[in-house]
């Protein structure tokens, strides 16, 4: 078994070497929403920089102040790409067309189903333990196939709903679900969803795609390192007193608050306000959006606020995925956006996953729980620091080398992919040791 | 037969059948699935038949290992 979990690991970070890296946003074919003009935009033969191929002629991109021009025989034309609704446009004297991207789907050959099919089983074995997780490494992942960031996000999340889905009915067979505090959470979650994209798009066409890489980055820092920290924290507190889970004491002092309408939860052993469980719903949707995790604020939350235990926790998160998971790819799916193929093959990997993991939950130490999802949560957060230097500097507040730079992106992009591998090793590693 | 078995095969070869008619009409399913509005149902039922077909019998082949391994540790 061990033998089995190296080559896996071994075989998911080869493939991840042999992916190049995802591109700029403006690469690709687009055409004029008449459907008569075409352009292509492609990088130059020294891959240094972008060339734009158009009636027959080549022009050179030439890139200041993080906007995009070239000289065509007349005049000099802007190239902007419109965050909102991903649009090209090219403005010259007051003269605005507008170009859609022509997506163009991949080829699958047997290095990269197999490489989806690892990212997807793994991905699925920790969501089905902590309750969500895998989505921020199943997408730079897909990207790195040549995957168009747009489908890659469309149809990772397409394979979220269905794998929650069936994570969520295996752990509810186990009586781990609660699912009134789920709903609630849910339908607060979609709300933020929806006020995450809303933030997202203002970041955007205030600062640009720097801009919001910049903020997704310094979000996940803050985030992970707090929550994480505390979750961490928590779990070795909670060893150290000889293993057994109590009630947070927030969620003591919060119970005793009478704010009516109180909701009365079975299965998580509480009965509070439904205005404290809004704010963790409202704010997993808002994350989600944000860094496609919601999981890292909805599992704490109902642990230290709700006073749900680890395990009901992980498992009520799964409704709350499930629910914001549909309504994400409804979104995508009516942008024609969902690369089907891609989306069942990782499914063919995830659902053995979630189930496992799910499985697994059933014998280990209720505390291992908050370890393992502590521990994912910190690694995530450093390979999103160690990316924020190489955004300062394209972003001119600070100077970097390009190497540097380049080195930085990849060493962020390992480190994550590193976060979801220790976890998965946890897991396994947990389940062994009960097993045996 | 095992009834376990049974319903592996059962949901093995559905799931079989599923997966061979998206990539046999690979063409086909990238055309349709891709035109956006309402044709979103296409991808998203069929990821939700797939969940149903193929997590069943994920469930299964999950519940014969370990009903295997029950028997190996009682011996």
């Amino acid at each position: 078994m061990k033998k089995l979990l190296i080559f896996l690991l071994i075989i998911f970070f080869a493939l991840n070497a042999f992916g190049g890296k995802g591109g700029n946003p403006l690469l690709g074919q687009w055409g004029s929403s008449d459907g008569k003009d075409y352009l292509a935009i492609v990088m130059d033969d020294e891959n240094q920089g972008l060339v734009i191929e158009k009636d027959g002629f080549k022009h050179r991109l030439t890139k200041e102040n993080e906007i995009y021009t070239f000289k065509n025989k007349t005049e000099y034309v802007q190239v902007d790409l419109n965050p909102s609704n991903g649009n090209l446009e090219l403005i010259s004297n007051n003269k605005k067309i507008i170009y859609k991207k022509i997506i163009q789907f991949i080829e699958l050959n047997l290095l990269n189903v197999s490489f989806l099919l690892i990212l997807g089983f793994i991905g699925g074995l920790v969501s089905g333990f902590i309750g969500s997780g895998g989505a921020f490494v199943l997408t730079p992942g897909m990207m790195s196939l040549g995957v168009d960031g747009l489908v890659a996000i469309a149809s990772n999340m397409c394979h979220k709903f269905p794998k929650a889905l069936v994570g969520a009915f295996k752990r509810y067979k186990y009586g781990q679900v609660d699912l009134k505090l789920g709903l609630i959470m849910a339908s607060c979650a979609v709300l933020g969803v929806l006020v995450g994209i809303e933030v997202q798009q203002k970041i955007n066409t205030t600062y640009g795609n720097l801009g919001s890489d910049l903020y997704v980055s310094l979000a996940y820092v803050i985030v992970l390192t707090t929550i994480g920290g505390y979750v961490f924290y928590d779990a070795f507190r909670t060893q150290n007193s000889g293993g057994i889970e109590k009630k947070s004491k927030l969620s003591l002092v919060l119970k005793k608050i009478n704010l009516p309408p109180k909701a009365k939860l079975k299965v998580a052993d509480s009965i509070i306000s439904i205005w404290f469980i809004i704010p963790i719903g409202f704010l997993t949707g808002m994350l989600a959006a944000t860094i496609a995790v919601g999981g890292f604020i909805g599992v704490p939350g109902m642990i230290f606020v709700v006073g749900a235990s680890s395990v009901v926790a992980s498992a009520t998160e799964l409704v709350v995925a499930f629910s914001m998971g549909l309504i994400g790819s409804i979104k995508w799916g009516m942008m024609g956006l969902i690369d089907i193929r891609l989306t069942v093959i990782i499914l063919a990997g995830s659902l053995f996953g979630v189930q496992i993991g799910a499985y697994g939950t059933t014998f280990v130490n209720q505390n291992y729980i908050k370890k393992v999802m502590g521990t994912i949560m910190l690694l995530v957060a450093l390979s999103r620091g160690i990316i924020i230097p190489s955004y300062l500097s394209e972003l001119n507040f600070i100077r970097i080398n390009d190497n540097i730079n380049a080195f930085l992106k990849d060493l962020s992009f390992v480190v994550m992919c590193l976060a979801l591998g220790t976890g998965a090793f946890m897991i396994t590693k947990s389940m062994w040791r009960a097993k045996k | 037969m095992d009834p376990l078995k049974l319903r592996i095969l059962f949901f093995g070869a559905i799931s079989f059948i599923l997966y061979f008619l998206i990539f046999y009409f690979e063409e086909l399913v990238m055309h349709y699935f891709v035109l956006g509005s309402w044709y979103a149902l296409l991808p998203i039922s069929t990821a939700f038949l797939i969940s149903i077909a193929y997590g069943s019998f994920a469930n299964f082949v999950i519940d014969y290992i370990g009903k295997i391994q029950e028997k190996k540790s009682k011996f």
